[in-house]
């Protein structure tokens, strides 16, 4: 009997898939036209056929431990085949949100983050937060030492170094919550696979991180081809950010704007930064089109799926935005007017979102698929 | 009756473009010396068919020879009427379109079945049809869905109904249902069992007559006068007058004792699927455990349990899938909480069902998977756990249950109640009762381990034969309702196992069968397969034997015998086959128009070859049912093969007489050959056992021959389909290839 397992059909567990998205879940009669179409399944234990009757049959623990459910990218070649109207990519798709709830170190945030319902209060956290430190920021400003005094755009109106002490709690968070769950992952991983995850950690990171820089694998999905395309664009816009942000702290913290290093600094930054930004307003509108065009085919998602791509898109938009408009005072003014600040303050606000929230809302697939797809390399998957 | 002879030969359809017509006008007009002899390029004009009346109106032909296309074709346009003798020759399908034109042999061919076919005329009588007044009168024996529905259908045609229902109240198995199966709309909604309303219809209808508490205590005589003793539980025996019946018996859950490997028996909490729908229906939809009456949570369903099994009933039931999935919406409405666990070999939910399978699909408590059950055992917390394998979950899991549901499958109440063993020991008891003194009533062999439900006072057996698996049809695919007895019809889940929407289409096709039965009957015409047939077998009591063979080997229980051994014949029971005919030794069984003589008469005819001549002679008895078509189909695909073969259709294989080799040989044909239906477990004879025992005669024959060394491979019997026209052309010409090896036979010219 030890290769037995017990079976306990979980029925919470697939009213809330249900409620995540997969409503069509049921449907399936295991056919395997989806494991047969996709075009990243292996061979050898195909999906995403397998976890739809796993969904089925609401086998939590077999789900959220099972590495394939992030090899699926999600392209939806499974559900425009499915000859059931099954879905199988939009159940795929709450599996992972329902992983990534599982995960979740402060499961009642991550709960909260992927419900419409519990939007106003989500956004509450960082609206407080940043309001508060915009009227503290007068007062602080005035006793705070010059040498101390930031030349920030935006220092005026909220300190730039209440703006930094915030979101680097924030993102110190957001990476104790990734790290939290990816850990509980390998280990349920390890604990449930078949193939223990024996070869080489370093080689395995460096493929995958290969494998997602060019979006080889995506680039493989059928019906939604140019999805990859707007995925990718995204992903480097973010990267791009990453080092504007990464820029900026230097100049602020390190080099000044001034002098010859600062100077060039600050040109690389602005470059960047702006490039990145119309790249990410581009990548995110694209998905959003893509998304729209494709709903009969490959499945509409769901809030998980548009919270996240709206939050992306917001923070192009208004990034960009509050830069022209403070800029419209001058292009080193500090004294933006109120709709620059405005927009800022959005800005802010969807930033923190964005990062704060990012191992709980879809955000967290970066880690999550990003190990996952390190196990599975490691485990000959 | 003076025979004044015609004979139309056509030349149509090739016939004269193939064959010297003048030659054969010759052997109507000088061999036989027949007063008409006409030609006509398609007799089955307008214009020709008008010769032939014409000849019968103002010439006084009264015995037509029409030589032309298969009697299988222009059934309608060569329908000469009642008063007239009418034999078709086929030279179109079986010499003109098989053989090569203007060819010696191929005239030779046409000549012979031009012989054949006056000497058969030159034989043959007018049927006298026997008629008696009849009574009308259908009994329904079962009073469940399937009979009251019989009833009705037999009520609403104007007949007059007998009802008789073994249980104090109508309604049998439709009573035990909580729910009943989706018969419309969009088949996903269950409904409200309808026994009620049609116990209602029965009961308010002036042609039914329902006889509660009560079973069947004689049933006497034929169609049309059957005598019935209804006994009812007070003692009290009812005698009805009974036209045609419909037998409704229903079915019997099959034994769950057996299925003790799935758990039954070791636990209250095992249930089956009948006992499932007496807690849902007894508790008003409420699923309660009977260890401790408290709601079930986890239920799990095994299908096919004892079904589709070798050591237990050995077919599908096919109502068990819905059946369970109904009863998993019974968990799922009880409570919401609640799961239902299906596991099956195969889902096999027929027609318009498959909607109510996907609804089930969709529910999100209900987990169907394909699987084989490796054990039932105890789990935790007094639960059951079910350990299955090959799962479509890939992998063998441990279902726990606080209740399980065996979905067994349905007996038809007519199977017998003892196994094969018990039954042999119980013939070999009764025979030698019989033979030690006087049992009470005479000692039968078919009833053995048999249900008595008909109790019929039939020399055979009071009860129906069994087809298979205890089922009392015919044939379930050609035949369905027919027994094999003629009058009574199967209908119901004694029949098949069917649910209940298709119990009540079951019985109207039973009640359309009994009417046909009754209308045919009292025109004293044969019921089926012949229908229309007037003729019936005359026995010529003089010269019998007393050798039982012809009571014996009837397939319908037709002959009943008296203390002697005599034959009774029961013309209405008798479906015209000639079996009788063919067992009887003494060649005193005949009919008006199909004889042992005419039949030899027609062999002696052929004009055999000389020994000289080198060229063989075969002749070939096929069954006119599916051997006959089977030959016109290859004249029609223009196969060709050898011209010595001479085919004599008979109504079956079964009466094939053994004078007829003797006489074959005697006369110097060279090779005989057999053509029947297939026989055995899926046989397609029409007269059941037709073709078997036409088999089983032959080979004792061919013992003979062997004796006589005389080579038994100049008798070859074939078993074809009506579609296995393809082998016509090879069975005849391995039979010309044998005698080419064993040469002539060696009795020719003697």
């Amino acid at each position: 009997m030890a290769d037995t397992t017990v079976v306990k059909p979980d029925l919470s567990f697939i009213r809330e898939l249900k409620a995540a998205g997969g409503d069509t879940l049921k449907q399936c009669y295991q056919c395997a036209t989806c494991s047969v179409v996709c075009p990243q399944s292996p061979d050898n234990k195909p999906f995403p056929r397998k976890e739809m009757i796993w969904a089925g049959w609401g086998l939590k623990d077999k789900l959220v431990s099972d590495p394939d459910i992030w090899l699926c990218h999600h392209c939806g070649d499974c559900t425009s085949y499915c000859p059931r109207g099954a879905k199988p990519g939009e159940v795929m798709g709450a599996i992972r949100k329902q992983a990534i709830q599982h995960y979740a170190p402060v499961p009642f945030l991550a709960k909260a983050v992927n419900n419409k319902d519990s939007l106003l209060t989500v956004l509450a956290i960082p609206v407080v937060i940043l309001a508060v430190l915009a009227a503290i920021t007068p007062a602080l400003n005035r006793i705070l030492p010059e040498s101390l005094m930031h030349e920030g755009a935006f220092g005026n109106f909220i300190n730039t170094w209440l703006v930094d002490a915030t979101f680097i709690s924030a993102a110190l968070f957001a990476i104790w919550s990734a790290y939290k769950g990816i850990t509980n992952m390998w280990a349920s991983m390890k604990a449930n696979s078949a193939n223990a995850p024996t070869g080489n950690l370093m080689g395995s990171i460096i493929a995958v991180v290969t494998e997602i820089l060019s979006h080889s694998k995506f680039k493989e999905c059928d019906v939604n081809k140019d999805r990859a395309t707007a995925h990718m664009l995204t992903l480097y816009a973010f990267i791009g950010l990453f080092i504007t942000t990464n820029i900026g702290f230097i100049i602020m913290y390190f080099t000044g704007e001034e002098g010859v290093l600062g100077r060039m600094l600050w040109m690389m930054m602005k470059f960047i930064g702006n490039v990145s930004a119309v790249v990410l307003i581009a990548g995110a509108w694209l998905l959003y089109l893509n998304r729209k065009a494709k709903d009969e085919k490959s499945g509409l998602g769901t809030y998980f799926d548009w919270g996240f791509l709206v939050m992306v898109l917001l923070v192009g938009v208004t990034g960009f935005l509050a830069q022209i408009l403070r800029m419209l005072g001058g292009v080193h003014s500090t004294d933006p007017n109120i709709l620059a600040k405005a927009v800022y303050f959005i800005h802010l606000v969807t930033v923190f979102y964005l990062f704060a929230y990012a191992p709980y809302s879809k955000f967290a697939h970066i880690f999550y698929r990003t190990t996952a797809l390190v196990f599975a390399k490691m485990s000959s998957r | 009756m003076e025979k004044k002879l015609g004979v139309y030969i056509c030349t149509g359809c090739e016939i004269g473009q193939s064959l010297n017509t003048e030659a054969l006008n010759k052997v109507a007009t000088s061999e036989f010396k027949a007063p008409i002899c006409r030609n006509h390029t398609a007799f089955c004009s307008d214009e020709g068919a008008q010769i032939i009346k014409d000849d019968i109106a103002k010439e006084g032909v009264n015995t037509a020879v029409i030589v032309a296309c298969s009697s299988r074709a222009m059934v309608d346009v060569f329908d000469l009427g009642p008063g007239v003798i009418n034999e078709r020759v086929n030279i179109r399908e079986q010499v003109a379109w098989c053989q090569p034109p203007n060819d010696e042999d191929t005239q030779m061919m046409a000549e012979d079945y031009i012989r054949m076919g006056i000497a058969k005329a030159k034989k043959m009588e007018l049927a006298e049809p026997h008629i008696e007044p009849i009574d009308r009168t259908i009994l329904v024996v079962g009073g469940g869905i399937t009979g009251m529905k019989a009833a009705l259908e037999a009520s609403w045609t104007n007949h007059k109904v007998v009802l008789v229902e073994k249980s104090g109240q109508l309604g049998g198995f439709g009573r035990k249902m909580y729910k009943q199966f989706p018969k419309s709309g969009n088949f996903d909604t269950l409904q409200d069992p309808e026994y009620a309303s049609l116990i209602q219809q029965v009961e308010s209808d002036k042609n039914i007559e329902v006889i509660i508490e009560a079973t069947m205590d004689n049933i006497a005589g034929q169609p049309g006068l059957y005598n019935a003793s209804i006994k009812k539980a007070n003692g009290e025996t009812l005698e009805r007058k009974i036209g045609a019946i419909v037998m409704a018996a229903g079915f019997r859950p099959y034994e769950a004792e057996k299925l003790g490997h799935l758990g039954y028996g070791t636990s209250p909490n095992v249930i089956t699927n009948v006992q499932m729908e007496e807690i849902a229906s007894g508790n008003k939809g409420k699923i309660l455990r009977p260890s401790d009456g408290k709601p079930a949570k986890n239920v799990v369903f095994i299908q096919c349990a004892g079904s589709r099994d070798p050591n237990h009933l050995p077919y599908c039931s096919s109502v068990c899938c819905m059946t369970s999935l109904k009863q998993a919406e019974y968990v799922r409405m009880s409570d919401p909480n609640a799961t239902a666990t299906i596991i099956y070999k195969d889902m096999r939910t027929p027609g318009q069902y498959e909607h109510y399978y996907k609804k089930a699909q969709s529910d999100e408590g209900i987990f169907l998977t394909k699987g084989e059950i490796v054990s039932v055992g105890s789990g935790p917390k007094g639960n059951l756990a079910i350990e299955v394998d090959n799962t479509l979950l890939g992998q063998k899991i441990m279902l726990e249950a606080d209740l399980l549901v065996l979905a067994i499958g349905m007996k038809p109440a007519t199977a017998l109640t003892m196994t094969p063993e018990e039954v042999t020991k119980g013939i070999q008891e009764g025979k030698k009762a019989q033979e030690a003194g006087k049992p009470e009533k005479p000692f039968r062999e078919d009833d053995v381990g048999k249900p008595e439900i008909l109790k019929l006072d039939y020399r055979r057996g009071g009860e129906l034969p069994h087809l298979m698996y205890g089922f009392p049809d015919s044939h379930y695919i050609c035949f369905p309702y027919e027994t094999q007895r003629t009058g009574i019809y199967a209908a119901g889940s004694v029949r098949a196992p069917l649910d209940t929407e298709a119990c009540q289409t079951d019985a109207a096709g039973a009640v359309l069968k009994a009417i046909q039965c009754l209308e045919l009957t009292s025109q004293g015409k044969a019921v089926h397969p012949r229908a229309g047939d007037q003729t019936f077998p005359e026995f010529f009591l003089q010269r019998c034997t007393q050798c039982k063979r012809c009571t014996e080997e009837c397939p319908f229980g037709t002959l009943d015998e008296d203390e002697k051994g005599t034959p009774k014949p029961n013309p209405y029971r008798c479906r015209r086959c000639g079996v009788c005919m063919g067992a009887c030794p003494e060649r005193i069984i005949s009919f008006k128009d199909y004889s042992v003589d005419i039949i030899s008469s027609m062999l002696k005819t052929i004009d055999v070859p000389e020994p000289d001549d080198e060229k063989p002679r075969i002749i070939c008895f096929i069954c006119e049912n599916d051997a006959y078509p089977a030959v016109d189909m290859a004249g029609l695909k223009r196969l060709q093969y050898n011209s010595s073969v001479r085919f004599i259709p008979l109504r079956c294989l079964g009466s094939t007489n053994l004078v007829w080799i003797a006489d074959s040989l005697s006369s110097g044909m060279d090779g005989i050959i057999l053509i029947g239906c297939k026989h055995g477990d899926d046989y397609q004879c029409h007269f059941i056992k037709g073709s078997e025992l036409a088999n089983s005669r032959l080979e004792k024959v061919q013992e003979t021959l062997n004796r006589l060394q005389l080579e038994s491979d100049r008798i070859q019997v074939h078993q074809l389909s009506i579609n296995e026209f393809d082998k016509i052309p090879e069975i005849v010409n391995a039979m010309v290839e044998t005698i080419d090896k064993v040469g002539l036979n060696p009795f020719k010219g003697f």
